[in-house]
């Protein structure tokens, strides 16, 4: 019977810990959101450098991977802390 | 209804299945009813048949079933059949429906609930159990149409004797309308007809003594129920899960209408602004306000309806209340949304040493008091990349099925939608929790911010790849 076999394990369970406090998400969003933008401008800026073709490239993809984890990480935060919870 | 809340404590172990196993044209034999006494509760939109039973194997041989008759034309309007051992309350039985039909000599098609005894009962022993029958429906307006300010009554009809397939020695009847009751119909035989008590508010009637198997006598009665019978026709139940907020989101869609005596003729304001120390008390047939009962620590809510939002609502504690934008008369309908937002921490816990697995307990019901529903879908979204690897729910459901649903930031095959289908509920049945084990691995979790992470990315650089193309034309 799996009903009676979930309840008897409802009485075994722990409290669960949030991934990232709800109220805490607002700060989180914004410090995410502004080290994103800090590697994304430093990815545009070498970009536009005169550097060899290859350093560029590679130095650019490392910022752009940093940066857009920063960029996922502020818009799942900034997408909770105005109510639409991801 | 202490009733109701020790009920509930156990009633999780014992569900009641809708599947019978046996063979059609059954005639149940092979106990006696020494002793049945039944309530018939009317006091609310729904109603209950209680049955205290002291039975007697007659038969040689050990029995193990017992079976309660449920007429047939009830059968869709059954909500919930629960048994238990008289002397230990907590001691629920199975029960289940029987899978076919008996016919009596005049025509009268009978069903059966069938309970399963813990243990077989010897020939020659006895067992007192104590069954309970839950149907989606109350008495019918009488009349149908109503001028404001008049007292609804009910008109509600069933069986006097005891329709058991087995010879019941001696049984009473008790009829619970919280007002006064009137017989409709009485038959001349004045052993039959029923006395009004003053003192306790309740019809009895009886002792009555050796009544034959499957005795078909019509009782007819006639109360007053001064409140609305509150009936939703639909609802769709949606609760989303979401890990990253640690939140747990409820958003309801409720298509409603009220089942008592329609207006006669149309819509008096005058009278209607007469009737408001009736409104103040709550003792008027048609829904004024709506209290929603909602879990602790409820925040975010909201009411809209067709129209737009609903201004009319207030929260006070845990109950949120929403006053429609027109009363809703019998006959009349109206459909409208709330929604609230919980901690998730209140409905989802993890394993013992195993942070990825989960177990949600989620009430099937949250509505208001006193109301029956039809048709109910409750549709639980986990988060994108979860795995469900059980659940069930403590009320006998139509369908269960799984499938897949997108929604904000689902880059992959979108929320995981588990759903429900419930016919004939009603309020008190909602308080159970629906229980789901599943498994949301941190792989899983992180999954989430590298898929859009991706696009980013992707975007960032194309914009590489279009600065270092040269387009210009040298001579």
């Amino acid at each position: 019977m799996g009903y009676e076999t979930l309840i008897k394990d409802q009485l075994n369970t722990i409290s669960i810990e949030p991934v990232a406090p709800l109220l805490a998400q607002r700060k989180l969003a914004i410090l995410t959101s502004l080290v994103a933008i800090i590697f994304v401008t430093l990815a545009i800026m070498v970009s536009y450098s005169k550097k060899h073709f290859i350093y560029k490239f590679a130095l650019y993809t490392i910022l752009s991977m940093i940066g857009s984890l920063f960029l996922a990480m502020g818009t799942i935060f900034t997408s909770n802390s105005f109510g639409v919870y991801i | 209804m202490q009733f109701v809340n020790r009920f509930w404590a156990v009633f999780a172990l014992f569900t009641a299945q809708l599947v019978g196993t046996l063979a059609q044209g059954i005639t149940p034999n092979g106990w006696e009813n020494t002793q049945l006494s039944r309530e018939i509760d009317l006091q609310y939109t729904f109603t209950v048949d209680t049955f205290e039973l002291t039975i007697k194997n007659i038969a040689d041989k050990p029995l193990k079933q017992y079976y309660i008759t449920i007429p047939y034309e009830l059968m869709g309007q059954l909500s919930t059949l629960t048994a238990s051992l008289t002397k230990k309350e907590d001691a629920f039985l199975n029960c289940y429906l029987f899978n076919g039909t008996s016919t009596l000599e005049d025509g009268t098609v009978l069903g059966y609930g069938v309970i399963e005894l813990p243990s077989p009962v010897q020939p020659g022993r006895e067992i007192e159990i104590t069954a309970k029958v839950f149907y989606n429906v109350a008495g019918k307006p009488y009349p149908a149409k109503m001028n404001l300010g008049e007292v609804q009554q009910l008109y509600f009809t069933s069986n006097r004797l005891p329709m058991s397939p087995y010879l019941t020695v001696e049984s009473t009847l008790v009829v619970n309308t919280r007002s006064k009751v009137q017989e409709d119909n009485k038959p001349e035989d004045e052993s039959l007809q029923g006395v009004f008590n003053e003192d306790t508010k309740v019809m009895e009637f009886g002792p009555w003594s050796n009544t034959k198997p499957n005795t078909v006598s019509e009782l007819n009665l006639i109360y007053k129920h001064v409140t609305a019978l509150k009936e939703i026709v639909n609802l769709q139940r949606d609760v989303w899960v979401s890990n990253w907020a640690s939140t747990i989101q409820f958003e309801e869609y409720y298509e409603m209408t009220n089942k008592g005596a329609a207006l006669n003729g149309g819509f008096d304001r005058l009278a209607y602004m007469k009737q408001s120390q009736m409104m103040q008390l709550g003792m008027i047939p048609w829904i004024q306000v709506l209290e929603m009962g909602l879990p602790v620590g409820a925040s975010e809510h909201f009411c809209t309806d067709k129209v737009g939002m609903v201004s009319t609502t207030e929260v006070i504690e845990d109950s949120f209340f929403v006053r429609p934008r027109y009363p809703v008369f019998g006959g009349w309908f109206y459909n409208f949304t709330i929604g609230w937002t919980n901690q998730l921490s209140q409905f989802a816990r993890n394993y013992p040493n195993d942070d990825e697995t989960f177990l949600l307990a989620v009430p099937v019901l949250n509505g208001p008091a006193d109301t029956v529903y039809d048709h109910a879908f409750v549709n639980v979204y986990l988060p994108e990349g979860a795995e469900i690897m059980e659940a069930d729910s403590p009320v006998s459901y139509k369908y269960m099925y799984v499938n897949n649903e997108q929604s904000y930031f689902d880059m992959n095959e979108g929320h995981v939608k588990l759903t429900f289908e419930f016919d004939n509920l009603f309020t008190n049945i909602g308080k159970a929790d629906l229980l789901i084990k599943y498994k949301y691995s941190k792989t899983a979790l992180y999954k989430k911010p590298l898929s859009i992470a991706v696009y980013f990315f992707t975007a960032l650089m194309g914009f590489f790849i279009i600065k270092s193309l040269n387009f210009s034309v040298n001579k």
